[in-house]
């Protein structure tokens, strides 16, 4: 018994000494941390979504780097788990020492994250894509202690620009099929509200859990109440798998589609020639050249451009990050936090996207003069709850390829909310 | 919609029964529950994406109405003898060395930790995107009043009912057949006889792993490839084999089968969301009356 | 410097928090046998009540009660203890294997309702603002978390001598004659049954406190921790430390979540920069190794050697194969 105690102490003790190795330390190197999931049911988003974030990274360092020091990301995997995600989020404030978490993808991790690894110690946190509106609660509760941002939009934007955009294009009966978690609960009960408010009806709308072998019948229940369109909301994966068998059971071509499913992936698995009609929402803006910087960028880099969701919004988490630091002349979380505000917004010369708008942003700032960033996903205004507000881009599917064909702005947006009440 | 569900169910239930027959026989002749059985679905599924993607999609010529053509087959043979050899290696590498120490529970876990792993490799090697065999998706026909199915799920169905007719051949039929047969029932009184075990556990997973790599492409077919997709059929497969009793093999296909057209005809009932807790409600009510499920033999 | 303690700190929090449910498991496993692969439904319905009890007013789902800590505690475990008096009745009658699926499927259901029942558990949006014991009496995050680190132990410790008083007095030798020879102990006059359901009982209370003090130290529940996943960790736990050994189910909680939480460090390190994202599935599968060499190397794990395991109850039929 004693010796296999020692045995094991030992074991132990390599074990974590292998595992808690810290990252080799450079001269000049600044690292913020990043909680992804890179596995699990977000896996196939959450590596794209990662990708996006590192080209931001790419980008400043090839900008000159944050205060002349090369920036670094460290990356984890949260496994799509919140115990997990919350260790490697911890280990990044306490080991290495990150100011900025960019992460996590769901709410439920994100929010698990925030509860307990990044509000009590002080760490910037800024999700790509979590859309709980529990999140601007707490942050209404002063819980967050201002530390907590996102770059998605909320779920009421883009009800409210989908529930327009369906009416305007003469939609009067539609389904909703929604994923059961903080996102698909969130737009289907808001679209929903609003749809109805509009003179439209909803003729079902059915829940489905993420993971499961088949949907088939939760298409047939959608079907009935003969609807002429379809909102999905989810992801490529599973939603990729209720859209076809969507238009397997000969239901309608017409599709409505949040940000989550504006992805060249999915709408090749599923086979453009079968999506007769499809309008879609997501946070940005066509107006500005962020978005295009981004995308050559993102194709010089990796070698080709899936459009998806949330890539645009992680490269733009960073881009702020890095902007906060470079106009704070520092590197800690509480300067990051008080000069995200400083860089975004609609005061000051507008700043884009890429290398030259990196650069440019510095030069502003060694000038003393003010700017703001206009990201790939737009003009990000940040409330003091950290929750954004931008305008809504409208896409469809013209031959075959994702594409924006026009935009929301806030005040239409703010007009609908006003009008309908909430 | 009474009608389609069920043919929805029929669809899902011949999937299922075809994974779980390689459940049970694996459950009752090596004696364990093998979680990396999903694993093998998924890579039979894969296996079979090699091919119809070194053939060039299936986008050439089909057979009739069906949305595959000559490849298909090819990879269905392909995908059978490979997912055989990978189950094997796996089998010796890891589950031949812990049957040894007696110790079962080893053996679920070490399955477990072998799903972990095979699932993974799927994600490092072909990415963690869904994958299709066909970009075409067929728009289902009416074949009875209410009920819409497509020309593939018609094709499944009435593959799955040609394999387990050739199964039941095989085992009552043929000396290997039943010597398998002999050693599920009772395994020290098979090799008394002679059998030769060792060549008994190879068929074993042989016959389960090339009916899993099958199912995984049945469902590759009718819904899509994913690396989480074995994984996520692998509960209604162990519900399915215990429902119909482990250890025999038309006990999993109706356990499939049940599993199958009760989840999918709950929708009637109740919301769509708890269709996976259907499946095992049934399954417990079903062994709180036959302990030993529908067609199981007692062991007790 | 400081980093490192506060981070061993809040693993060994963490550590010890799966330790608890490992020790349930082992209570039911290692001494008597119950294949219960439904551990993480005990643990959600422990977090669950903790924090419907425990949590200020709040909309949107059942709560608002305001519990103090340790009543909150209590509360949640009787309620998995009344879970599991329910479930165990009808399930524990099964075979083993059978009793296995039985259990991950209800499992599985308790997730999904915590998942659809929005007015009970909130839904997917969960449940936030669970609080904590004493909280407002400290001021930095690390003395809070070393306060949290030392109830821990204390309840670990009490945890670990009330098992081991419980295995060692005349109840728990019963039950390992039950899990030896069922049949045999039933002959003496022992309603096997009624001591099987006990130990299932008791087993799930600890996973339904290690959910409440889980929820406690987050500070933030919602459905999707509670995966089938997490009941293979504690299993893993059980298994690589040694079933039957209260301090191998310990020793195993800290080595299998240092392997869990640890490897991504690694890989992260080992990797080069273009395939990071590839880190996490090639974690996973380091995870998936390491676990079955430990258990190729030592299938009765680290401390699980001097007591004999349950499992040669369910013999193995085809264990001489060589």
């Amino acid at each position: 018994m004693q010796k296999h105690l020692k045995k094991t102490l030992v074991a132990s003790a390599v074990i974590s000494a292998l595992s808690f190795a810290p990252m080799a330390a450079q001269a000049c190197t600044t690292t913020i941390g990043s909680v992804m999931a890179l596995t699990g049911s977000l896996g196939a988003l959450g590596q794209s979504i990662a990708k996006g974030a590192e080209l931001a990274v790419d980008t400043v360092n090839k900008a000159g780097g944050v205060n002349g020091c090369t920036l670094k990301m460290n990356l984890r995997d949260d496994q799509t788990n919140p115990a997990v995600g919350v260790a490697a989020a911890k280990q990044l404030v306490d080991i290495n020492h990150v100011p900025a978490i960019v992460g996590a993808l769901s709410s439920g991790v994100s929010m698990a994250i925030l509860t307990s690894v990044t509000a009590p110690s002080h760490v910037v946190q800024i999700s790509p894509s979590s859309t709980s509106p529990s999140f601007t609660e707490l942050a209404k509760e002063g819980k967050t202690g201002g530390y907590w941002f996102r770059t998605a939009p909320s779920d009421a934007l883009q009800s409210v620009a989908m529930a327009k955009e369906a009416r305007a294009n003469g939609l009067k009966r539609v389904a909703v099929i929604y994923v059961k978690n903080p996102y698909g609960e969130g737009l289907a009960g808001e679209f929903s509200s609003y749809f109805k408010k509009m003179g439209g009806e909803v003729t079902a709308s059915v829940p489905y859990n993420p993971n499961q072998p088949s949907y088939r019948s939760e298409v047939s229940s959608a079907l009935q109440g003969d609807p002429q369109a379809v909102f999905l909301i989810g992801y490529p994966g599973d939603g990729t798998t209720v859209a076809r068998e969507w238009i397997s059971a000969g239901g309608p071509q017409v599709f409505l589609l949040p940000d989550g499913l504006e992805s060249q992936k999915f709408v090749n698995d599923v086979g453009p020639r079968y999506m007769k009609k499809v309008i879609g929402t997501a946070g940005g803006s066509v107006k500005t050249p962020s978005l295009t910087i981004f995308k050559n960028d993102f194709k010089a880099k990796y070698g080709n451009y899936p459009t998806q969701a949330y890539m645009t919004n992680a490269y733009d988490a960073v881009m702020v990050i890095a902007l906060a630091m470079e106009k704070g002349h520092g590197t800690s979380a509480n300067v990051i936090k008080d000069n995200i505000r400083q860089v975004t917004g609609m005061a000051g010369e507008p700043v884009y996207a890429g290398v030259k708008g990196f650069e440019k942003a510095a030069r502003l700032i060694k000038e003393g003069k003010t700017f703001h960033y206009v990201g790939a996903t737009g003009p990000l205004t940040f409330d003091k709850y950290g929750d954004v507000s931008g305008p809504m881009a409208i896409w469809t599917v013209k031959n075959g390829k994702v594409e924006q064909t026009g935009m929301m702005s806030v005040k239409e947006i703010d007009a609908i909310i006003k009008k309908y009440g909430h | 919609m009474f009608g389609q569900y069920l043919a929805d169910g029929i669809i899902l239930g011949s999937t299922l029964a075809l994974g779980a027959i390689g459940l049970t026989l694996t459950y009752n002749i090596l004696n364990f529950a093998n979680f990396a059985h999903g694993s093998l679905l998924t890579w039979g599924a894969y296996f079979a994406w090699i091919i119809v993607v070194a053939f060039g999609g299936v986008q050439g010529a089909t057979f009739g109405p069906l949305s595959f053509g000559w490849p298909l087959v090819v990879a269905l043979l392909f995908t059978a003898v490979m997912t055989s050899i990978l189950a094997i290696i796996v089998d010796w590498l890891v589950f031949r060395i812990l049957r040894k120490t007696n110790i079962q529970v080893s053996l679920v876990i070490a399955s477990f930790g072998a799903s972990l792993l095979l699932r993974n490799l799927v994600v490092v090697i072909f990415g963690p995107e869904p994958q299709y065999y066909s970009e075409n998706i067929q728009i289902a026909r009416e074949i009875f009043p209410g009920v819409r199915v497509t020309p593939d799920q018609i094709f499944v169905v009435c593959l799955s009912i040609i394999l387990v007719i050739l199964l039941h051949l095989f085992m009552t039929r043929t000396k290997l057949g039943k010597a398998m047969r002999a050693t599920a029932d009772n395994t020290s009184l098979a090799q008394v006889t002679g059998i030769n075990i060792n060549n008994i556990v190879r068929w074993t997973w042989i016959v389960g792993a090339s009916l899993a790599a099958v199912a995984g492409v049945f469902f590759g077919l009718t819904v899509q490839i994913l690396p989480e997709m074995g994984f996520n059929l692998l509960l209604f497969l162990f519900a399915a084999a215990i429902l119909g009793g482990v250890g025999s093999i038309y006990g999993a296909i109706l356990g499939g089968m049940v599993i199958g057209i009760a989840a999918d005809l709950s929708v009637l009932f109740i919301s769509p969301a708890y269709k996976p807790a259907v499946a095992f409600t049934l399954m417990i009510l079903v062994l709180l009356i036959r302990p030993s499920g529908i067609l199981g033999e007692k062991t007790r | 410097m400081i980093g490192w303690i506060s981070y061993i700190v809040f693993f060994l929090i963490l550590a010890s928090i799966y330790a608890i449910m490992a020790l349930g498991l082992n209570l039911q496993w290692g001494y008597t046998g119950l294949f219960n692969i439904g551990i993480v439904g005990f643990f959600a319905v422990g977090a669950y009540t903790f924090s419907i009890l425990a949590t200020p007013d709040q909309v949107g789902h059942l709560g608002g009660y305001n519990w103090p800590f340790l009543l909150a505690l209590l509360g949640a475990m009787v309620m998995s203890g009344i879970v599991a008096l329910i479930v165990g009745v009808p399930t524990l009658r099964l075979r083993d294997d059978y009793l296995a699926i039985a259990t991950i499927g209800i499992a599985v259901s308790i997730q999904l309702i915590a998942n659809n029942l929005s007015w009970l558990t909130g839904g997917p949006q969960g449940i936030y603002n669970i609080p904590q014991p004493l909280a407002n009496y400290f001021s930095s995050n690390l003395g809070y978390n070393l306060f949290f680190l030392g109830m821990m132990m204390f309840i670990l410790v009490l945890v670990y001598v009330g098992l081991e008083r419980m295995v060692n007095s005349p109840w728990g030798r019963v039950l390992m004659a039950i899990r030896e020879d069922e049949t045999a102990a039933g002959s003496v006059g022992k309603n096997a049954f009624s001591y099987r359901l006990q130990s299932f009982v008791i087993g799930a209370v600890l996973m339904g406190l290690s959910g409440a003090l889980y929820a406690s130290f987050i500070k933030y529940i919602s459905p999707t921790l509670f995966m089938p996943i997490l009941t293979f960790q504690v299993w893993a736990m059980l298994i690589v430390g040694g079933s039957g050994s209260n301090l191998g189910a310990i020793v195993g909680a800290v080595l299998v979540w240092a392997l869990w939480t640890g490897s991504g460090t690694v890989v992260q390190w080992l990797l080069p920069a273009d395939i990071q994202v590839k880190g996490g599935a090639i974690q996973i599968i380091v995870i998936g190794l390491v676990l079955m060499l430990a258990l190729l190397f030592r299938p009765r794990g680290l401390l699980g050697e001097r007591k004999e395991v349950a499992a040669e109850e369910t013999k193995s039929k085809i264990s001489n194969i060589q």
